[in-house]
């Protein structure tokens, strides 16, 4: 009898502590391993995609021809070699393209350490990749990777088409990684 | 038969000291965890605070009369202009006291706020400064955009850069 009152005072305890135990276990998942606010980073990716996207395609080269823009570079870009726009040091408009975009990405979204993607081809929605034979520009960071293997639900991808030669047109898209 | 009871109820107290003692330590690992728990998300709360606060000052800028391109009176999202830029810095440094203590501070607050030209040319233009000597926590907010010479009619990619402090 006495052995039984003492068993029921150690299981009363053991109840107490494992209540306790739970608390903390509770506490640390929902406060300290709680997901930093998203409304912030969603606005802020959006923000950043967005605006990215629309001052790149806007900003004048010098070295092309007097008021040529980047939209204009990649609208040449996609006519035949010999039709093609000559910039500084004979540069191809295709190239200096390139190298001015990977300016412009190199000293900003990946010196802000953020995992991105930026392609200009013809992009096929239902695959969700580029038709062969139109890419001009492909540029991730970490190089190769990308967002691959990132969660799709949570990519920000923003897509601005471009009317080319021959009524085609063609698309920047801009994917900024988890 | 005394002190046989005598004994009994000595080791009943120390049994009940000893489940009030665990009990205690217990509570007291509880009460650290919970400090530690609450000091860490407060932390949190006050560094999104002052996210949030980047993030309003970045939007406010950007949509601001003095800065903001216009095309035919009609303002241009995401676009500053190159003139506008610098004639409210020249402002700001010429008049601090009445403007920039007083109009731009209920504005801005403390925070710095600066556009970094990066193509074609790469000028740093600071449109508003005004450091807390004694903050503990500073919250850095980029915006890529544009900046437009309405003389030569020329775009140049830029970032907006909010630095806000508390």
């Amino acid at each position: 009898m006495k052995l039984r009152k003492a068993q029921l005072e150690i299981l009363g305890l053991v109840i107490i502590v494992m209540l306790i135990l739970l608390g903390i276990v509770f506490a640390i998942k929902y406060v300290v391993l709680a997901p930093p606010s998203s409304l912030r980073q969603d606005f802020l990716k959006t923000q950043l995609a967005a605006n990215m996207i629309s001052s790149m395609l806007s900003t004048t080269t010098n070295e092309c021809y007097s008021d040529t823009d980047i939209t204009d570079l990649i609208i040449d870009c996609y006519k035949i070699p010999s039709n093609r726009m000559i910039c500084e040091n004979n540069k191809q408009s295709c190239e200096y393209l390139s190298d001015t975009i990977e300016h412009m990405l190199d000293a900003t979204l990946k010196k802000w350490n953020k995992n991105y993607e930026f392609l200009i081809c013809d992009w096929d929605d239902d695959n969700e990749m580029c038709m062969t034979g139109t890419k001009i520009v492909d540029f991730k960071n970490p190089l190769n990777k990308g967002c691959q293997g990132d969660d799709v639900t949570n990519l920000e991808q923003k897509q601005v088409p471009l009317p080319i030669e021959g009524g085609e047109e063609r698309f920047v898209l801009m994917t900024i990684c988890n | 038969m005394k002190m046989k009871l005598r004994r009994k109820a000595q080791m009943k107290t120390m049994e009940t000291l000893l489940i009030l003692a665990i009990f205690l330590f217990i509570l007291g690992i509880v009460l650290i965890v919970f400090t530690k728990i609450s000091s860490l998300s407060q932390r949190d709360k006050l560094a999104d605070r002052i996210q949030m606060k980047s993030i309003e000052i970045a939007q406010t800028v950007a949509y601001m009369p003095e800065l903001q391109c216009t095309t035919k009176n009609v303002g241009v999202d995401n676009c500053f202009d190159i003139y506008k830029v610098a004639a409210l810095a020249r402002l700001l440094e010429d008049e601090p006291e009445d403007i920039r203590d007083g109009y731009y501070y209920n504005i801005f607050e403390y925070s710095n706020i600066t556009i970094q030209e990066i193509y074609p040319g790469n000028q740093q233009h600071v449109v508003y400064t005004k450091v807390k000597e004694d903050s503990t926590t500073m919250r850095v907010t980029n915006i890529p955009t544009t900046l437009y010479d309405p003389i030569t009619e020329k775009n140049s990619f830029a970032v907006l850069v909010i630095e806000s402090f508390r």
